[in-house]
């Protein structure tokens, strides 16, 4: 074995290099509207669809270390998240440019390093203000305003990027009464026209300085100086507030409150149906989808435990999904338990057992001969010698087929569900007692029937006892899908249920089967999404308003530490003594700027994909002015506010129908966006600090002539 | 049909040390492990360039580990080293540097290797007795009625791994957990020897191991309190409450794989320092001050007393003089790769400390305005100390012995090491390149 081992970071930062050219192939994922990617393999002619930065990961050859590490990464934040990655990628890729900046710009590895945390952990202090809390969602829940009735809405998916591409940055002076007359109108189901809601309007700067300069001086101390652990409750009255009364106060204990001409409201969401459109970011089939279930899941536990007592969460360990590539997008449901396809032969079986309560066996692992649980180790001294083995063999599973048949009819059991595969002569064997064996059945489902039916799951059919057996599952027909799509694929479909169980199957159906993998992770995103909110009881107001307030925070941080030259923050340094600490201050304002730059990359690489502008060049131009304006200001905080309640009382004041009040806001959910911020600066410095790559069990003959450089043999 | 081959004779390589490509990759393992070294040092990607697990760190556990190295004189050294980490888990850079520094200075002196290995334990038995002694100036006795020292030293120790990726706060917090655990392995009732308990591996105690299920005997099985199940974050674990109170878990998590991997091993290596510094309860100043503190001792030491240290075995003065200066030149520089961004380094004539300093400062200039705080970070820039460049040449003098108990209790945030891994690091680094220095011939079979 020999190692070799490559010093990488000698003039150019590879590493730094190789993570920004990766991040790059999936900054069109950024934001609601993604554009799809084929990927072609060369050697076989597959090509795959893919549309988020999971798949896309999932489906590059990264064998290089960087890579491996980012595709790690991604795939850490999808299984705990399942959303966030796209902001994760892009990240990876704007620090990656950031910190190459910082070292282009002569600034020492650590300090890049101690500054970018301390400059990302302010931001993650600064942003508890836009945390809007999430309270009893399910109290106000009524059939009577159901999802669908705001689907319409979907053109305030980012209220940041709410400025048309026709209107440009010149029409400053126009009032806020020419709301109308500015607004892309669309129509809604109804015919009438909706209006898309402009946070950062044009004449935003004019407002901000009279608004700024009432802003009581208290304020301003207080968003500066508490930044520690702030939980605040953002405070406005959504429909009595005029511009000129809005004053922000805070209030004692740190919350944030506007007192308006009437008593003050608070700033909150307390509706299911505003909370999932928020959520939804532009896709409402999936997030529909999951409003049913969520729907369902509260009935059924309503049932259960009367007022159920704490607030109702949605459960992701009982939500199943199941993907019916093929069939368009219109059979697309969700329904109360199991559905499954069994083989059209059990048609017979399943006519009998119909109408009454069976009696079910659950098996963890596979259900045939030759399965042994985890763990268990044959015997290796030990072979066994027949003249005709494939006899044997044959008998033998004759012999356990019939050993199990044994069972099921001792204990007078029907249905059995194995989490492995199971025996097709098995199979065959039940049908013919009328018995219904399902193989394959997720380890969720297996769970939720366990709990239901009070079964209890065996490795093995023979450890099957009275007191594992459950009951009370009944197995019905499904049709909810043409029949003879059911005939072409040879099997029918079957509804498993009990009593008091809370397990919802979601059917996706997907006319062009490339997509079925995409729109089955896009509405697993939306379920942890919800699931994440209800959870944490607090959302951000999102449509990029929590990066942009990162930016001008980070801005102004910068600017501050250039003029005074703050000395208390080298904290973060890891070698106190070292004389790094004393130079922090030299390098702070230029590695906080690199930072904020990444934000900034950010946000109009938002805007550019939201196609509200043409280039990015453009949408960084928009995205300066408004950074502008929020540093003039002195607090970018209060006019974001400002902005958010100007756009509810503009629309307010211009005199449209009530309905139209319900602008959906974009809702980002917390701890998922700032998990992936931290794992995309944790990779980024990781990669950052690293001087060379150790390749061990190579041989001098398997690095090329021209990749050789570099490589040093011990 | 078989035949038979002849056997190649073995290849017979005399002077290895002498020969350019042992120097070359000697220099390339130097400059691994020296980049490595410090709470600055840079991280290195280890994986088998086929697609298998990448691990980042900048531990010489894991780094030495994947490094098979084909060279004999470099297994030899990596061999001794892991052994030393075997045994004491911490300290292992500082072993293998110091050990690269000492073969490349003494080969610069040109002393017959017998000479230089002589010398070389002399000096080393000047270190060691010194360490050992009550009036040793860069050693902290440790006081178990406080925890601020112990925290110290665990913090020291995380702060030293950056691959484990933990900011300031994060660091705090695991110290703590850390010595928390160390602490509840302490049996409450102490005899005089003192058998600590276990954390992170939870072995159920009283139990036998058994070769299978078919005959258990009654004598065999142990017992346990009571059980749980519990769930941290996404995973459910079975949590088994022993009878003894000193068994406890420690549950580490950490953002990626590679990270989680660098903190468990700074981990179990923070715990065992924290064992061996309750059978010799001392620490050691860190960040680069018992280095220098310790060089700036014994080249006083030889100028100041050379035949109390010679003791008559047939070498010279001047021999003692040129393999002192190779030797505390050796743990000087050790000193010196803590500084990874081309900082400069200082040392003070009062007690031979270590401060860091920007590049190209005029040295005319008034050091206490550019200088905060020592290595350590005992003293403070304030005192007139009488600065001057490390590698600058300057007259041996005496570092102020006897750290007086005040000293010790005043700061609150010391850097510190344990007291026996770097002991033990020291006589395996200087007992390595003797072997190393002493390799007359390589003799390699073939066949």
């Amino acid at each position: 074995m020999v190692m070799a081992c490559r010093v990488i970071n000698k003039r150019r930062h590879m590493g730094l290099q190789q993570l920004s050219s990766f991040a790059e192939t999936g900054r069109t994922f950024l934001g609601p509207v993604k554009s799809s990617k084929f990927i072609r393999d060369e050697e076989c002619h597959e090509s795959v669809l893919i549309s988020s930065a999971v798949r896309l990961l999932e489906n590059l050859d990264l064998t290089n270390a960087v890579g491996q590490l980012l595709n790690e990464a991604v795939q850490a934040q999808n299984n705990t998240y399942r959303t966030g990655t796209s902001t994760l990628l892009f990240l990876v890729g704007a620090w990656s440019r950031a910190a190459e900046e910082c070292l282009h710009l002569g600034v020492p590895i650590s300090l890049v390093v101690s500054v970018m945390s301390e400059g990302l952990n302010s931001c993650i202090e600064e942003v508890v203000s836009l945390h809007v809390p999430i309270r009893n969602v399910f109290d106000l829940t009524d059939n009577t305003k159901t999802f669908s009735g705001l689907e319409t809405s979907n053109v305030s998916l980012f209220p940041f990027l709410q400025i048309p591409s026709g209107t440009g940055l010149r029409q400053e002076e126009h009032d806020l009464k020419d709301v109308t007359s500015q607004s892309l109108a669309v129509c809604s189901l109804s015919g009438r026209p909706v209006k898309s809601p402009k946070l950062f309007r044009p004449q935003a700067k004019v407002e901000t300085d009279k608004n700024t300069s009432q802003t009581p001086q208290v304020l301003k101390n207080s968003l500066l100086a508490d930044t520690r652990c702030r939980k605040s409750v953002l405070t406005h009255s959504r429909h009595f507030s005029s511009r000129d009364d809005n004053h922000w106060i805070s209030k004692p204990d740190g919350f944030l409150e506007q007192r308006g001409a009437a008593a003050p409201k608070t700033y909150r969401c307390d509706e299911l149906v505003e909370l999932e459109v928020g959520l939804s970011h532009g896709d409402h089939s999936s997030m529909k989808l999951v409003d049913e279930a969520v729907r369902l899941q509260c009935q059924s536990s309503g049932m259960q435990h009367g007022s159920s007592s704490g607030p109702f969460l949605l459960d992701i360990s009982r939500l199943f999904t199941w993907c019916l590539p093929g069939l368009p997008e219109t059979f697309s449901c969700v329904c109360p338990g199991y559905i499954t396809v069994v083989s059209i032969t059990s048609t017979a079986v399943i006519k009998e057992l119909q109408h009454q309560p069976t009696r079910v066996v659950l098996i963890e692992g596979d259900l045939t001969e030759n399965y042994r649980h985890l763990g268990f180790n044959q015997s290796t001294n030990i072979v066994t010698v027949s003249e005709s083995t494939k006899f044997q063999q044959e008998s033998l599973e004759e012999l356990w087929t019939s050993h199990v048949l044994q069972v099921l009819i001792r204990f007078n059991v029907n249905l059995v569900l194995a989490q492995g595969s199971v025996s097709e002569r098995l199979i065959e064997k039940c049908t013919q007692s009328k018995r219904l064996v399902i193989g394959s059945v997720n380890s969720n489902v297996m769970q939720a029937f366990a709990e239901a039916s009070g079964a209890v799951p065996v490795a093995y059919v023979t450890q099957v006892k009275e007191n594992c057996v459950g009951s009370g599952v009944y197995v019905t027909f499904w049709r909810n899908f043409p029949f003879d799509a059911a005939v072409q694929i040879q099997r029918i479909a079957i509804m498993l249920k009990t009593e008091g169980m809370n397990l919802v199957t979601v059917v996706l159906t997907s006319p062009i089967p490339a997509q079925m993998q995409a729109k089955e992770d896009r509405f697993w995103t939306c379920a942890y999404r919800l699931h994440c909110a209800l959870k944490e009881q607090k959302v951000f107001l999102g449509g990029g308003t929590v990066e942009f307030l990162c930016l001008s925070h980070l801005q102004i941080l910068a600017e501050r530490s250039l003029h005074k030259g703050n000395q208390g923050c080298s904290e973060w340094l890891r070698n106190t003594s070292s004389w790094l600490a004393s130079s922090v201050a030299l390098y702070r304002p230029t590695v906080l700027k690199c930072l904020a730059n990444g934000w900034h990359r950010y946000l109009s690489t938002l805007l550019c994909n939201t196609a509200s502008y043409s280039s990015e060049c453009e949408a960084s131009t928009f995205i300066q002015q408004h950074l502008q304006n929020a540093v003039d200001s002195g607090s970018p905080l209060s006019y974001i506010l400002n902005e958010y309640s100007k756009l509810n009382s503009g629309i307010f004041n211009s005199g449209i129908s009530d309905k139209l009040e319900e602008i959906p806001r974009v809702y980002d959910i917390v701890t998922p966006k700032i998990e992936a911020w931290r794992r995309a600066l944790d990779l980024v410095l990781l990669v950052l600090q690293t001087d060379s790559e150790i390749i061990s069990g190579l041989g001098h003959t398997q690095i090329n002539s021209q990749e050789s450089e570099g490589f040093l043999f011990l | 049909m078989s035949r038979l081959e002849a056997k190649r004779p073995s290849l017979c390589k005399s002077e290895p040390l002498t020969s350019e490509r042992v120097k070359a990759t000697l220099s390339v393992l130097k400059g691994v492990v020296t980049s490595c070294y410090g709470p600055a040092g840079r991280l290195k990607q280890l994986h088998n360039g086929r697609g298998g697990s990448v691990c980042t760190t900048s531990q010489s556990a894991a780094l030495l580990a994947s490094l098979p190295v084909t060279q004999p004189i470099l297994k030899i050294l990596t061999t001794s080293v892991q052994n030393h980490v075997s045994c004491f888990s911490d300290c292992g850079l500082f072993t293998a540097i110091l050990c690269c520094n000492l073969v490349e200075n003494v080969q610069g002196v040109g002393l017959t290797t017998t000479t230089a290995i002589k010398l070389n334990k002399h000096l080393l038995s000047l270190c060691t007795e010194y360490l050992k002694s009550e009036i040793c100036g860069c050693r902290i006795p440790i006081d178990f009625g406080s925890t601020q020292l112990l925290l110290c030293l665990v913090r020291s120790l995380l702060t030293s791994k950056p691959a484990c990726m933990l900011n300031r706060e994060e660091v705090e917090h695991i110290s703590t957990l850390i010595l928390r655990a160390f602490l509840l392995t302490v049996p409450e009732n102490a005899k005089d020897r003192i058998i600590l308990g276990k954390s992170i591996i939870v072995p159920l105690k009283g139990t036998q191991p058994i070769g299978s299920l078919n005959s258990v005997s009654p004598s065999s099985y142990g017992s346990v309190k009571d059980w749980c199940t519990a769930k941290f974050g996404f995973k459910h674990f079975f949590h088994l409450i022993p009878n003894e109170t000193t068994v406890c878990s420690l549950l580490l998590c950490n953002r990626n794989d590679t990270a989680w991997d660098e903190l468990k091993l700074t981990c179990q290596t923070a715990l065992h320092a924290l064992q061996l510094t309750i059978k010799e309860p001392y620490v050691l100043l860190g960040g680069g001050c018992t280095e220098t503190h310790l060089a700036a001792y014994i080249r006083h030491k030889t100028r100041d007393e050379p035949e109390s240290i010679l003791k008559g075995d047939g070498c010279t003065q001047t021999e003692l003089q040129l393999m002192s200066e190779a030797f505390c030149s050796a743990l000087e520089t050790l000193a010196g790769s803590l500084e990874h961004d081309g900082g400069e380094i200082l040392t003070d004539r009062k007690y031979g400390h270590f401060w860091s300093v920007q590049a190209d400062s005029p040295s005319a200039v008034n050091w206490p305005d550019l200088l905060s705080r020592c290595g350590c970070g005992l003293y403070s820039s304030q005192e007139e100390l009488g600065w001057c460049f490390l590698r600058g040449a300057h007259h041996p003098f005496m570092p102020q012995t006897c750290l007086p108990r005040e000293a010790s209790g005043s700061a609150n945030d010391l850097t510190l090491d344990c007291f026996t891994a770097k002991l033990s690091g020291l006589q395996v680094a200087v007992e390595t390149a003797n072997l190393i220095l002493d390799l007359s011939y390589v003799i390699e079979d073939r066949n």
